[in-house]
């Protein structure tokens, strides 16, 4: 045998994946040739360099980013289900964990039992919101006392509408929006600056949200779009300020006083074109905002 | 069709395999769900950092990672590992990534380079400890540069079998390959790579 027909076997000689008799032959095979050693030597010492590298770990605030991110994930699964296979993890929920945890328990019933039925959920004064459940619609629909006054408005005017599962106050959204939000987040179009609205989601966690922390993806300021909210926070540097819009114009980003934002391009093969940031990976959308030394997610939206 | 209900309380009891846990999260156990990623989301930000090599793309990576093991949950069967099937979501996202790097030539290892949007590729350091002399020193840089500056499906074996230490076989499964291809992969990943290596010791 030449040293060629010993090269590729030089790797399973060190992970100790040769048969005994191959092993054998190779040893003695390196014992009379000093070039294959010289080779071995050098892959072994490069092996052990690679192993000897630090494992790399992800950064402190990683760990509660992604927590928040799963949990959103979960919690929208819950609410795009059939109802059947909720009752059927009512059921379970129930037998799990019984009177223990109260709220849990007291949150699912009150799902089955809002079909048909207006469910009003009241936060620290916050302006009311009721969720229900009309026969003929598939999800939730949020509604509050504030949008009635909205619409008189002659700055625009408000639908309520709802799709994927979320109760989403649009200002005469578009087919072409599907809002993807927190479960129990209710949004609002109409909401005056200085003024809170508080939401909780189904952990029972609960966050007041200001019109600051609200935004708008549309064409122009006013007209048709969708408003959707900040959600989980992650970290990187600022950079420089771009418009925010989608390839086609159609989808620009204002905050609820009509100005519009702007932000980072990121990981995208829309970059040169400009835009949100499309991931790509299954139509998810980011929009990064240069107001904080960070980057931060919006409310991703399907497509 | 109603599940069985459970009538005790698993929080203390959860069963230690990862195909008995993810049994568990596939029948809606949120608690199960979280020991997955306490179990892997370390594991799986070093693999792909090592192929990626920058954190916020890897930790963007991992995430993505546990969003699809989640949405996929139930097209997962035990006859299966575990392990091989969060590792193959996991590859396949981090080489999409060096595939789509690739086509827009945005990597350059010798200048951090910036693309028109201000984008940042640099060698970072996103970990500090007593011990990470190989990481810092300019070996462990030159190590990861070249790594790097491999191909891709070289790249990925190196990481698999020499940094994440899984073995021949876990490899094939994981790339879908026969486990005679992912040896002798290994082994011409590791000439090439001591090759780049000796051209850095030389200039040095």
């Amino acid at each position: 045998m030449h040293c060629s027909d010993y090269e590729p076997l030089f790797s399973r000689y060190i992970d100790g994946d040769l048969e005994r008799e191959q092993s054998e032959l190779f040893r003695f095979h390196l014992k009379g040739c000093p070039r294959c050693r010289a080779i071995l030597d050098d892959m072994q010492r490069t092996v052990s360099a690679v192993q000897a590298l630090t494992r790399v770990t992800p950064r402190p605030e990683f760990e509660e980013a992604l927590r928040h991110r799963l949990r959103q994930e979960m919690t929208q699964d819950l609410y795009t289900r059939p109802v059947w296979t909720r009752w059927a993890d009512v059921v379970a929920e129930l037998s799990r964990f019984g009177l223990q945890r109260p709220m849990q328990v007291v949150f699912a019933l009150s799902m089955l039992l809002t079909i048909g039925i207006g469910v009003l959920i009241f936060r620290n004064g916050a302006p009311s919101i009721s969720i229900s459940r009309t026969p003929d619609a598939r999800h939730p629909v949020l509604s509050s006392d504030l949008f009635a006054a909205a619409s008189e408005s002659s700055a625009f005017s408000t639908t309520r509408r709802s799709l994927g599962g979320f109760g989403l106050l649009t200002r005469r959204s578009t087919s072409s929006f599907a809002p993807v939000l927190q479960a129990m987040d209710t949004v609002r179009s109409a909401l005056p600056v200085d003024e809170g609205l508080s939401i909780s989601d189904s952990a029972g966690s609960s966050q007041t949200l200001s019109s600051s922390e609200l935004y708008w993806i549309a064409p122009e300021p006013t007209g048709n779009g969708v408003v959707i909210a900040e959600t989980s926070p992650a970290t990187v540097r600022p950079r420089r300020a771009l418009p925010l819009r989608s390839p086609d114009q159609s989808e620009r980003l204002f905050d609820l006083t009509g100005n519009e934002l702007t932000g980072k391009r990121g990981q995208s093969s829309e970059s040169t074109r400009g835009g949100p940031i499309f991931d790509g990976r299954d139509g998810m959308m980011h929009y990064i905002l240069p107001t904080i030394p960070s980057r931060q997610y919006l409310s991703r939206v399907n497509f | 069709m109603l599940r069985s209900a459970q009538t005790r309380d698993t929080t203390s009891e959860l069963p230690a395999s990862d195909e008995l846990l993810f049994s568990q999260v596939q029948r809606g156990n949120a608690e199960a769900f979280d020991l997955i990623v306490n179990r892997y989301r370390s594991r799986l930000f070093n693999c792909i950092f090592r192929l990626v090599h920058h954190t916020e793309c890897a930790e963007d990576l991992v995430q993505e990672t546990f969003l699809r093991v989640y949405r996929f949950r139930n097209e997962y069967q035990a006859t299966t590992n575990f392990s091989t099937w969060i590792y193959t979501i996991a590859l396949n996202l981090a080489r999409s990534e060096l595939r789509k790097r690739k086509r827009r030539q945005f990597f350059s290892l010798d200048t951090p380079f910036e693309e028109d949007s201000g984008e940042r590729y640099e060698l970072s350091d996103p970990t500090s400890g007593p011990d990470d002399h190989l990481h810092r020193s300019e070996l462990g840089i030159s190590i990861q540069q070249a790594i790097d500056q491999l191909p891709i499906k070289y790249q990925t074996v190196i990481v698999l079998r020499d940094i994440e230490e899984l073995s021949y076989e876990q490899i094939s499964d994981i790339l879908k390959c026969p486990t005679g291809t992912i040896k002798s992969r290994v082994n011409r990943a590791r000439l090439k790579l001591q090759e780049k290596l000796r051209h850095w010791q030389d200039a040095q």
